[in-house]
């Protein structure tokens, strides 16, 4: 079957949910901003590149299986980004190059509570799962070949507040939180422009802030 | 010298193989033992007490005839009558748990209900209406099971789905809906089929579409090998549709054996019912849209000459003329100004739908009429498709033991194609290709008002120097005829014999008779390429019939068998089809007469092809008290499209579920959990879609000298397979299903893994052999993956609710095994190269990487290059460090490289649904995301950068034109040799390669219900399609060419564009 780890652990997620007894659910919606971010590689070859770190929209949509002061939160967000890709060794006329990337990500959330009233901040914690595609030529060929990877996972840990109006049914959550990627987007060995590369792993990680709304429980 | 001529085929019907195999003969043994068996159980031990009561609607107090109460943890049931009143007898003395079920009603239990010997238990049941339908029943291959007793992977889609939404075909119907069913929108040529793929691609040789089932009978599928893309469900009103099933596991499919690796798409039509008769009418008019995205944006007139201008300008620096010419010297003078081809061949269309029917009967006689009209104008000028449907379903009681019915569709359709035959493929050498390539300084008409006949270089009227001329679209599809009309007659009639309790013998038999023609006039005002009119007009008239017909035969056993209940199937069916067609060409001495009896240089051919099916099933469905469930199914077909030595092919499957949430150890948890089932299966399927011969040698005609003389002779054409077998395919699959919060949120876990093996190829033979190849069944290719649906009610309250249903799809593709371990390459006219290679998904797309452009001469001096490169083209990575820039005949893969492929990383489908007291709101998206297209319209439209077509806006705007001026750094200057030119615009490269993700609002609709006076029950809608797609993709990002959607997946060569549509549409039941 499935051997792929996100598959895994979209798997384990829905037996968690499955045996998640005394839930209640919700489904919500998370508009935000995200400074997308990769690091900074080492390079044993004498070019370098650098993705400028990159503003952009961040919006998708969860689901709250709450349990008194944990709730699970599985959910699907779209994350895009401009990126102004500087490359050594190609003409300055060109440089930087611009790159939209869209990551697709599917955060498996697990949020602690520290209080149940009706404000309740709370700390969330939990993997991720991203998917990125670009329609950069350079970007793509690098990713797409069989030795590049569209999809890595990443660590999401944040913070956040819940502050439900009374008598509204709704649940209102401004949330900050940082997504450290374990894995790279990048080839450790590259060609962009006739330019050879040869680095560490390049990663992607992000800052998000956002607003969410979970809607009037059933 | 020897010649060579195929002559025109007529195959040689065969018959299905007479001598049935083991497979058979033991399906068969297997179904009498179990029927023996099931007979042979002692009767149920006489009855101590008994439970009756009345079902109700809580809300309305209205009684619900045909719901079922079971007694949990038993077999034992009943289905309430017409009064709402059930009674369940032979109940042994005990304390027990009721249930009852209903379609669209939450399920209801009732605890502690005391039965004692002799006496009669009171329970009834006021049940609520539940926001999701919970699907009582589910319609499965050969018939129906609980839905609760489903242990296969089947979605289903009900007509409360459809309803509302204006579609002409069923296959619209599923776009979105269920997890792992991928509805490609092609095309948007009226009449015309998307492309439908069940858990990704798993055939290279053999067709790719689903079977589809209407009312039990397998229709013939579509040969894919044909440019034919008639929709084969085209000829279904969604309106007359009950119910769509998609059986996607082997489990659940392989009752269907060698025509379900592609999955089953089944299909109920509406029945009468026992009641009041109804009337419904149904109607919709709406218009059309062009959608600007799905379409290239072409050069403006001042973009265009002033592309010529750089064009001429750099043959001057080089050279190679010396004239400036005076049509492109000053481009400015055209700002504002140029023909826009596209937009004058594209129009604002109509489409327009009625639908009447009337249902009901008694308890004796119960019928289903239907008669609807639909006209659905294309986007293109002198496109359209027109549908008069008419539906007759009868069903009657002749006895106590006796049913039969009987069931007739004929339909009648003409569409005019215009469009290159409807193909929806644009292209050169027709007008919408045409209109892509056309040169935007001429103009439509005239001042005179005569429409422009030939536009471009040759042209006597307007010069574009350097641009080969064509027809002007809008006369060509004014003046050219296509029209096919065709009429359809699907039938089937059947009769239940219940010959004893629980034993029914049913026998039917269909008959799917077509007829269609096609009639072709190019008068002689339409000109050629590089050809002025007057031209010689051509025409055509070509007939095709075909009558498909299947008789089954099945033994239906439904009896308690130890502690559960057994219901088992058997049967042998036989089907078979005829098909016979003819076309004549002819050319023509004027425009008056159109009959090919005038005609001279006369040509035809005639084409006669058939095929037959023989088959036994069984299938056993064992539940233990509503824990357990066990089916088991075999099937074995003949078939006469396979070699002698494998023509009979045996497809098993085995699935086991089990009802968790009728276990003791759940009860405490009912109330959180009121549904929990984990479903395990495997199976096996095959797939028949190959040409009807394949397996036989081809023979044509050959002339050679004999005695001097040349004579007639025969020569083998191609090679036979007397081996040659199905395409099989071996499926596990693992589902796990729950209700949660009292049914308020159901989910769907599906994890699969499909093998297909024995992959038919071609594969190459030594010279000596005096073939080139020969098809064999050699590769293999594994698609695994996970689904997850999710339906939710969000908000129930009484004047608002909210519902959502989700899901997402996750395929992965790999080819495992291909002959030898070696790479199947496939090349075709333009830049469309793909690759078959163990380790990467199938048709993984290669070609050149391009790393940008060179910068200067000191640079093109400095690496190794092509010849003729100069400042601004394209640098072509030498992979291979050969030297040499290749694929070429010798070295077909050469300098490629993996770019990328068509399948995404995920699919989902999201529909909303809001309601409001009386108006609903629905709105359905959906996406994709990862998946690339290869934009081949790059070849002669949008990056034809040698000046003899029209570029694309974007190539004028950001082409190189200096080191100073590098444009996008990708895009090369028109300058420099051929080879270089020639490869950016002809070859594969990452360049032509285009991210496809997507979303996409497929449909919104907000609806007003009457809920009191004389239109209670009736609705008036508004509805919107494609609306609104968020893709990077400049296109339609769900374009695959549709003939070679499996071979070749992702293809754009600019289809018949898609429209957005706005319609309105009343829905009255009186």
């Amino acid at each position: 079957m499935m051997t792929s780890s996100p598959s895994k652990v979209f798997l384990f997620a829905a037996l968690f949910l499955l045996l998640s007894l005394p839930a209640r659910g919700q489904i919500g919606l998370v508009g935000g901003y995200a400074l997308n971010m990769a690091n900074e590689p080492s390079f044993s070859s004498a070019s370098s590149n650098t993705f400028e770190p990159s503003g952009g929209f961040n919006l998708g949509m969860f689901y709250d299986f709450r349990f008194s002061l944990v709730t699970f939160r599985p959910g699907i967000f779209i994350r895009q980004a401009d990126f102004d890709w500087e490359i050594e060794g190609i003409s300055e006329a060109l440089n930087p190059l611009q790159s939209s990337i869209r990551v697709a990500e599917f955060p498996l959330d697990f949020l602690i509570h520290f209080r149940s009233e009706t404000i309740s901040p709370y700390v969330v914690v939990g993997p991720s799962f991203s998917f990125i595609h670009t329609d950069q030529p350079d970007l793509r060929q690098t990713l797409d070949n069989p030795q590049g990877s569209t999809s890595f996972a990443s660590l999401n840990v944040g913070a956040g507040l819940e502050f439900a109006p009374k008598g509204w049914g709704l649940v209102f959550f401004p949330e900050i939180r940082y997504g450290y990627a374990l894995s790279g987007f990048m080839d450790e060995e590259y060609i962009v422009r006739t330019v050879d590369f040869a680095s560490d792993q390049q990663r992607l990680s992000n800052l998000v802030v956002r607003l969410g709304i979970s809607l009037p429980s059933f | 010298m020897k010649e060579t001529a195929t002559i025109a085929f007529r195959g040689h019907p065969q018959h299905a193989p007479s001598q049935p195999r083991a497979g058979l003969a033991w399906a068969l043994m297997l179904l009498f033992v179990v029927l023996g068996a099931a007979f042979t159980q002692p009767s149920e031990a006489l009855a101590q007490g008994t439970i009756s009561g009345v079902i109700t609607d809580i809300r309305s107090g209205d009684p619900l005839p045909g719901a079922t109460v079971t007694i949990v943890g038993t077999s034992k049931g009943a289905t309430s009558d017409m009064n709402g009143r059930y009674e369940i007898s032979s109940v042994d003395p005990g304390t027990y748990t009721l249930r009852a079920r209903f379609v669209g009603f939450v399920p209801m239990d009732r605890q502690n209900v005391v039965v004692t010997a002799g006496g009669t238990a009171q329970a009834d049941f006021g049940m609520s209406e539940s926001a999701i339908d919970l699907g009582e029943v589910t319609v499965v291959g050969y018939g129906t099971v609980r839905s609760e007793d489903v242990t296969g992977s089947v979605g289903v889609i009900n007509a409360e789905n459809i309803s509302g939404m204006p579609r002409t075909s069923v296959d619209q119907v599923l776009q979105g809906q269920i997890a792992g069913v991928t509805v490609q929108t092609a095309t948007g040529v009226p009449g015309g089929g998307p492309n439908i793929q069940v858990r990704g691609i798993g055939n290279v040789g053999a067709g790719g579409q689903p079977l589809y089932v209407v009312d039990g009978f397998a229709l013939p599928q579509p040969d894919q090998t044909t440019s034919n893309v008639r929709n084969p469900l085209a000829d279904i009103p969604a309106e007359d549709i009950a119910s769509i099933s998609i059986l996607k596991d082997a489990s659940a499919t392989a009752i269907y054996g060698s025509r379900a690796a592609n999955g089953v798409v089944i299909v109920t039509t509406k029945s009468g019912s026992a009641g009041p008769r109804q009337v419904s009418v149904s109607a919709y008019s709406g218009v059309n849209n062009p959608i600007d995205r799905m379409t290239i944006d072409a050069a403006s007139g001042y973009e265009f000459a002033l592309f010529q201008n750089r064009l001429y300008q750099g043959r001057i620096d080089a050279g190679t003329t010396t004239i400036m010419p005076p049509e492109y010297q000053n481009p400015e003078q055209y700002i504002g100004q140029g023909t826009d081809w596209w937009d004058q061949i594209n129009r604002v269309s109509n489409q327009y739908n009625v639908q009447i029917s009337t249902s009901g009967g008694s308890n004796q006689v119960r019928s289903y009429f239907s008669a609807g009209y639909t006209r659905q104008e294309g986007q293109v000028l002198n496109t359209d498709y027109n549908r008069i449907s008419l539906r007759a379903n009868l069903e009657a009681n002749v006895s106590d033991k006796i049913t039969a019915g009987l069931r007739v569709a004929p339909v009648f359709t003409i569409r005019n194609l215009g469009y290159e035959g409807g193909t929806g493929r644009g292209g050169d050498g027709e007008p919408g290709g045409g209109a892509w390539m056309m040169c935007p300084l001429s103009p439509v008409r005239f001042d005179d008002g005569r429409l422009n006949p030939q536009i471009g270089d040759t042209s006597d009227e307007v010069g574009c120097t350097g641009v080969w001329s064509q027809p002007n679209p809008v006369l060509w599809l004014n003046e050219d005829v296509d029209r096919e009309s065709g009429l359809r007659a699907l039938s089937s009639a059947f009769v239940n014999y219940e010959f004893l309790p629980g034993l029914e013998l049913r026998q039917s038999f269909n008959v799917d008779y077509s007829n269609d023609e096609r009639e072709q006039f190019r008068p002689s005002t339409i000109g050629r390429i590089r050809v002025n009119p007057p031209t010689i007009p051509s025409g055509s008239f070509g007939t095709a019939s075909y009558l498909n017909w299947l008789s089954e035969t099945t033994l239906n056993l439904t009896r308690e068998v130890g502690p559960g209940r057994l219901e088992a199937l058997g049967g042998v069916t036989s089907q078979r089809e005829n098909i016979l067609s003819s076309t004549f060409n002819g050319l023509f001495p004027s425009d008056d007469i159109r009959t090919l009896n005038v005609a001279t240089n006369l040509t035809g051919n005639t084409n006669e092809q058939s095929w037959s099916l023989l088959s036994g099933l069984a299938r056993l469905n064992y539940n233990i008290r509503d824990k357990y469930i066990l089916t088991a199914t075999i099937r074995s077909d003949g078939s006469s499209r396979f070699g002698e030595n494998k023509r009979w092919g045996t497809f098993p499957s085995g699935a086991v579920a089990w009802n968790l949430h009728n276990e003791k150890f759940m009860e405490g948890m009912r109330s959180d959990i009121p549904e929990l089932r984990a479903r395990l299966s495997y199976g096996e399927t095959g797939n028949n879609q190959i040409g009807n011969y394949s397996q036989l040698g081809t023979v044509g005609t050959g002339n050679y000298i004999f005695g001097g003389s040349e004579a007639a002779g025969r020569l083998l054409n191609t090679l036979g397979n007397a081996d040659l077998a199905w395409e099989k395919t071996e499926e596990v699959n693992l589902g796990i299903d729950a209700a949660l919060h009292n049914y308020q949120v159901r989910l769907s876990l599906e994890l699969y893994q499909r093998n297909t093996n024995s992959l038919l190829l071609n594969r190459d033979l030594p010279f000596l052999t005096g073939f080139t190849s020969v098809t064999q069944n050699l590769g293999e290719i594994r698609n695994r993956g996970m689904e997850i649906s999710l339906s939710t009610v969000n908000v129930s309250r009484e004047k608002f609710s909210w519902t959502t249903d989700f899901n997402i799809a996750f395929n992965r593709n790999e080819v495992t095994r291909l002959p030898d371990g070696l790479d199947i390459f496939y090349r075709d006219a333009g830049p469309t190269a793909f690759i078959h290679r163990v380790g990467l998904p199938m048709a993984t797309y290669v070609g050149y990487v391009i790393d940008g452009l060179y910068e200067s001469e000191d640079q093109i001096a400095g690496m190794n290059t092509y010849a003729g490169a100069v400042p601004g083209s394209i640098i072509i990575r030498d992979l291979n460090g050969d030297g040499q820039f290749t694929p070429n005949a010798l070295n077909p893969v050469g300098d490629f490289a993996v770019l990328g492929d068509n399948y995404p990383d995920f699919t989902f489908g999201v529909t909303q649904s809001l309601s409001f007291g009386n108006i609903d709101v629905r709105a359905l998206f959906t996406g994709s995301f990862g998946g690339d297209n290869l934009r081949s319209e790059f070849f002669r439209t949008s990056r034809n950068i040698d000046g003899l077509f029209i570029v694309d806006s974007y190539y004028v705007n950001n082409m190189w034109l200096s080191p100073d001026q590098p444009g996008d750094g990708v895009t090369p200057t028109m300058n420099g040799g051929a080879f270089g030119r020639q490869q950016y615009r002809d070859s594969n490269h990452s360049l032509i390669l285009s991210d496809a993700s997507y979303i996409w609002l497929r449909n919104l609709m907000v609806r007003y219900n009457f809920d009191r006076g004389a239109l209670a029950g009736s609705s008036f809608y508004i509805s919107g399609d494609n609306l609104m797609i968020l893709t990077p993709y400049p296109g339609n990002p769900d374009v695959t060419d549709r003939e070679r959607a499996n071979v070749a997946p992702g293809l754009d060569f600019g289809n018949y564009p898609i429209p957005r549509s706005f319609t309105f549409g009343v829905e009255l039941n009186l």
